[in-house]
């Protein structure tokens, strides 16, 4: 029956073409590109390919909904047929058909044709402003307004809602350029956004125009005769409702750098790397044999590397804080394709070159670089000290030709080129950080030779003594004030016990247990010997009382059993085999042995121990002593932290990560605050009350703990806990050997 | 039977509650021992007056200057005696008795010479034997016994010690490829004493203890020590000299017994996947298997050294569990199991060169138990 009546559809031949609703737009502007800064971005993109030089932003009025941003360029601007042509059709530009602009030739940063949209991101009317030269010589004043939210409705046909315009002849000496004039800002601004956006912004050209782009520029002129030399491209922000954030990276920062570490990738894929040290000052070189990066183009980075210490700024006009909040808000190592930045690579919390994971010890990093593991290394393990990312400033140049961004215009997509490029940065560090272990080397043993607080008053005073910056008339009262400082620290410091020496009277302690353990043998054996000898003469006991007689027998026997199975668990710390050679010891089998230790401990206090760690999981090869004596330090305090709690839980997990292996111990103890995680583990710092099994605690347990790990090139620390009921969570960390 | 007379020299003999006299009694308390307490000799000289009554076996401790009753002292340890005696006795067993705590306290060097020289024929745990009396008077009484037999014997050939041991002929020729101590074809006491607890007794190959034996024939332990699986291995069962209490059983006649019946009752196939079926055909009683302490299936071949439990030869690796290595190629090779190398703190360096590698591929797979 419908096969009947579809069969009286009379047969019709035509043509059908998409229509395109107006809320694409809206699709384009809103919700490919997410963060404000990145919709400025990729209008100021649209100057530099416009052979722009300058680019100003101005935020007005922008506290609140209803301000206008201003963006203005003083590029080569667009004529009406341009402005049709291109701007005014989605998706295509004359990028398409050409890659480089016509004045400096520059490789053009956009390709998608929908970077102008982003300004429907960031307010509700757009007024273009365009002074451009006609081919004739004349020049020519375009404005055009797009009302987005009055004419651009869903519902409505894109191509048939008009936009009004307006063309002039401008006058000769009018600068060329285009003005955006972006009003009624749909968001307001508030100091964090201002701040991310300066940060943005002023890292959105690459910071560092080295002498390489400016040979990379003349290169490209070579093959162009018509180009002329690229001046660069500046950008700033004025903003005088935040008038803090106004201004440039300051150029001064950037020469205290401990040292500035170059890189490039030649024509055959060979990286070459550079590293010049500020004090004392040397220029090193390095390029891996194994490594070849032709995929990559030509790639090239400039990375200033910073050590936050007082002694690296002492002739800076800021001091080490100062340049902490730099780092802290400005560092990272940023990538720039073709001269513009590529987000979010080198913001604050991205790490896309790993750094922080490696430092955390999750993964491994320099030595899977043959050439870098073939070099002599510092005996100290420093070299396991990569460099987070606030503790570096740097940029990195690839070209389009090779890397492929998404066309949310944030990220560049996961391929080949990508990972080689970094890895071709992180060759680069690894070197740096290798080179920095090296230099820093006699400083670093030096140093570890124990300070006293009076030593270094004594070195200040020198200083003091000698500098010209401090005025001679309130000199002597500072040094008079510092040399009461150093006579009162020596006399505190006849009363105080010092780490080594605490260390010592626990080796004398030790020594003792060594003694007692094997004498406190011997007396229990007198007690099995009389239990055994009680037992005898059982038969002789008057009838009434033998029950109690039983009693006394069972009583010695328990004493006897749990005074073995502790003087048997303390062979984890004592025992010869322990002490004689590494192994790659099983760790849930010792966490077990160390734990026996605090069974009657647990057992009076209701404290329950889970013992999570895979049977499987294996230290790298390290004496037993040494990891008893690490477990037997976190397990004791989480013991003392959790006894007067009323949930008393302790649990024990591992695993292994790509380098190494991780320990976790969590309790329900009071927890450790954030800015005391670290406190926690310098000698003598304790937060633990007296416990009346446990003890007070030498204070040393957690460094002790943390040295050991060290020994290895392992960590400790603690972290936010993993959900309820955890209060306390202990990472430790021991690579692979 | 014939009672076993020990002289235990010891210089806490009457001085604590718990020294001397305290094991003395121990010891007395076997039916066929009688312990007599001796202060160690203040010269060695008064040992031969022992010529004329020797005892049967000598206990010694290891710490013997503290002074006695009467201020006696002497300025040498339990070793010192133990080699005066053997050169005065070369065919008495010497037993050496101490605390762990004593062990513990003793330098690597000194440690290695108590136990890897011949003087010592035995170290008795003070702490063990007082943990586990009944067992440990056993085995002293066992050892003076076996000493007392080879010492009796006497023709010291090969033919008289293989019959010591009841081997039969085929039975003989293995065991003299685990290399006896004939020395122009005699043997003396101490040395065929040493021989036979620490080679024949110790390694699993000519004999099989109980968790090798079991395995052998691819049953539990729980199920080889039914009665009426014992009844049927009783001519396995080894009753020579030495005979430890927890028995041993001849390899090949475990393998006769298992053929025999499973060829009674129409079964075939290797002796470990068919005595189970055999015995339940010619018995009705169902046997549990052995099963394999890696994937915790059914049948294990073999025993791990390390953990003493049935494996499966594949869920295992070449191990060299003794230095030096004195085990004879005769005797099944020692093998640890994926389990030990899984979870238990066990030596790399004693797994074979050639399997070495296979270490960390077997830690880190699936628990075959968990999966």
């Amino acid at each position: 029956m419908e096969e009947k009546e579809l069969l009286e559809i009379p047969t019709e031949v035509g043509e059908l073409s998409f229509e395109v609703d107006a809320s694409l737009l809206f699709q384009l502007g809103e919700q490919l590109v997410t963060r404000r800064s990145v919709a400025l971005a990729e209008l100021i993109k649209n100057a530099y390919d416009a052979d722009a030089t300058r680019v100003t932003v101005y935020l007005e009025n922008v506290r609140n909904p209803g301000g206008e941003i201003i963006v203005e360029d003083n590029g080569t601007g667009m004529i009406f047929e341009e402005l049709q042509a291109y701007w005014m059709r989605i998706a295509t530009n004359s990028k398409r058909s050409r890659t480089r602009s016509s004045k400096y030739c520059r490789t053009f940063t956009g390709a998608k044709g929908v970077g102008r949209f982003a300004a429907r991101r960031l307010a509700n009317k757009l007024t273009l402003l365009s002074v451009a030269e006609r081919v004739d010589g004349a020049k020519e004043k375009l404005t055009v307004t797009f009302d987005w939210g009055l004419d651009f409705k869903d519902g409505q046909t894109l191509t048939q809602i008009p936009i009004s315009y307006e063309r002039t002849r401008a006058r000769h000496e009018e600068p060329t350029g285009v003005t955006l004039y972006l009003q009624d800002v749909r968001e307001a601004w508030d100091d964090d956004d201002v701040n991310a956006l300066q940060r943005d912004l002023l890292s959105l050209a690459n910071p560092f125009p080295a002498e390489e782009n400016k040979a990379h520029s003349s290169r490209r002129l070579g093959k162009d005769k018509n180009c002329i030399i690229d001046p660069g491209f500046s950008l700033e922000l004025e903003a005088p409702e935040f008038p803090e954030y106004e201004g440039e990276l300051r150029d001064k920062f950037l020469t205290a750098a401990w040292g500035r570490l170059t890189g490039r990738v030649d024509e055959n894929g060979i990286a070459h790397y550079s590293l010049e040290i500020r004090d004392p000052k040397q220029t090193t070189t390095f390029s891996p044999s194994d490594e070849d990066f032709s995929e990559l183009g030509t790639a090239r980075f400039k990375i200033y590397y910073y050590i936050y210490t007082s002694d690296q700024f002492e002739d800076f006009d800021f001091g080490v804080r100062d340049a902490q909040r730099m780092g802290r808000e400005h560092g990272g190592v940023r990538i720039y394709l073709d001269g513009f930045r590529v987000f979010p690579y080198g913001d604050p919390g991205d790490d896309w070159l790993e750094l922080d994971i490696t430092r955390a010890g999750k993964i491994k990093l320099w030595t899977d670089f043959k050439d870098l593991s073939e070099k002599e290394i510092p005996r100290d393990r420093s070299y396991l000290r990569i460099p987070g990312n606030n503790q570096l400033f740097g940029a990195v140049d690839v070209s389009q030709a090779k890397m492929e961004i998404t066309v949310s215009r944030e990220r560049f997509a996961d391929n080949e080129a990508f990972l080689k490029l970094r890895r071709f940065v992180q060759i680069g560090i690894s070197w740096l950080t290798l080179e920095n272990a090296r230099v820093t080397y006699e400083d670093r043993q030096k140093r570890r030779r124990p300070q006293t607080v009076p030593q270094i008053l004594e070195q200040t005073i020198s200083k003091i003594a000698s500098t010209e910056k401090i005025p001679n008339n309130i000199k002597p009262e500072i040094i008079q004030s510092l040399m009461y400082a150093k006579e009162r620290a020596e006399e505190e410091q006849i009363d105080q016990i010092t780490e080594r020496s605490m260390l010592r009277v626990l080796s004398a302690a030790g020594a003792t247990v060594l003694v007692t353990n094997h004498q406190f043998r011997s007396i229990l054996l007198g007690v099995l010997s009389a239990h055994n000898e009680l037992q005898e003469i059982r038969a002789d006991v008057d009838a009434h009382a033998l029950d109690r007689y039983d009693k006394i027998l069972e009583q010695l026997l328990d004493w006897y059993n749990m005074s073995k199975e502790q003087l048997n668990q303390l062979a984890v710390l004592l025992g010869k085999s322990a002490r004689e050679r590494r192994k790659r010891l099983p760790v849930k089998k010792v966490v077990e042995q160390v734990a026996g230790t605090f069974s009657l401990y647990m057992r009076k206090y209701g404290i329950s121990f889970e013992n999570s760690i895979p049977v499987n999981l294996r230290t790298p090869p390290m004496f037993k002593a040494e990891l008893g004596a690490v477990i037997q330090h976190v397990l004791a305090n989480s013991m003392k932290a959790v006894n007067e709690r009323n949930v008393r839980k302790i649990e024990a997990r591992g695993g292994r990560v790509a380098n190494g292996i991780f320990l976790m111990i969590l309790d329900t103890g009071p927890g450790i605050p954030p800015e005391r995680r670290e406190v926690v583990f310098r000698p003598f710092e304790t937060s633990s009350s007296p416990d009346p099994l446990l003890g007070v605690g030498t204070g040393l347990g957690l460094k002790v703990v943390h040295d050991i790990l060290e020994t290895y090139g392992g960590s400790a620390r603690f972290v936010d806990p993993e959900g309820s009921p955890w209060k306390t969570q202990l990472e430790l960390f021991i690579p692979h050997s | 039977m014939k009672q076993m007379l020990i002289d235990y020299y010891e210089d806490e003999g009457s001085g604590t509650p718990f020294g001397g006299q305290h094991y003395q009694a121990l010891l007395n308390n076997h039916a066929h021992l009688n312990c007599k307490l001796v202060p160690p000799p203040e010269i060695f000289e008064e040992l031969d007056k022992l010529n004329d009554h020797p005892p049967d076996l000598f206990l010694i401790d290891y710490e013997l200057s503290k002074e006695q009753e009467g201020g006696r002292k002497v300025s040498y340890r339990g070793k010192t005696l133990a080699t005066e005696l053997r050169g005065r006795f070369p065919e008495l067993p010497i037993l050496l008795i101490t605390s762990e705590g004593v062990l513990e306290g003793l330098s690597e060097p000194i440690e290695r010479q108590l136990f890897h020289m011949a003087d010592f024929d035995e170290l008795v745990k003070k702490d063990t034997f007082d943990e586990d009396p009944e067992n440990t008077r056993e085995k002293v009484y066992r050892i003076a016994q076996g000493f007392q037999h080879l010492k009796t014997i006497s023709r010291k050939d090969w033919e008289a010690l293989s019959d010591a041991l009841g081997a039969n002929e085929e039975e003989k020729e293995l065991l003299q490829e685990a290399a006896p101590p004939l020395l122009e074809k005699s043997w003396v006491v101490v040395e065929a004493a040493e021989w036979i607890r620490n080679t024949v007794l110790r390694f699993p190959g000519i004999l099989y203890d109980p968790v090798h034996a079991a395995t052998h024939l691819g049953i539990s332990l729980n199920s080889f020590k039914k009665s009426e699986v014992q009844k049927l291995l009783r001519k396995a069962a080894y009753d020579g000299v030495f005979a430890p209490t927890d028995g041993r059983w001849w390899r090949r006649r475990l393998t006769m017994i298992a053929k025999r019946l499973a060829s009674d009752v129409q079964v075939s196939g290797p002796v470990n996947q068919t005595f189970r079926s055999a015995f339940h055909k010619s018995h009705g009683i169902e046997l549990d298997p052995a099963l394999c302490i890696w994937d915790g299936k059914p049948v294990a071949d073999w025993v791990c050294c390390f953990l003493n439990e049935p494996v499966k030869i594949q869920h295992s690796l070449r191990y060299y569990p003794d230095y030096p290595d004195q085990r004879p190629a005769v005797m099944d090779e020692a093998r640890i199991s994926y389990r030990a190398i899984y979870e238990n703190e066990f030596d790399e360096d004693l797994v074979d060169p050639d399997e070495r590698e296979l270490i960390r591929v077997i830690q880190e797979k699936t628990d075959p138990r968990k999966s």
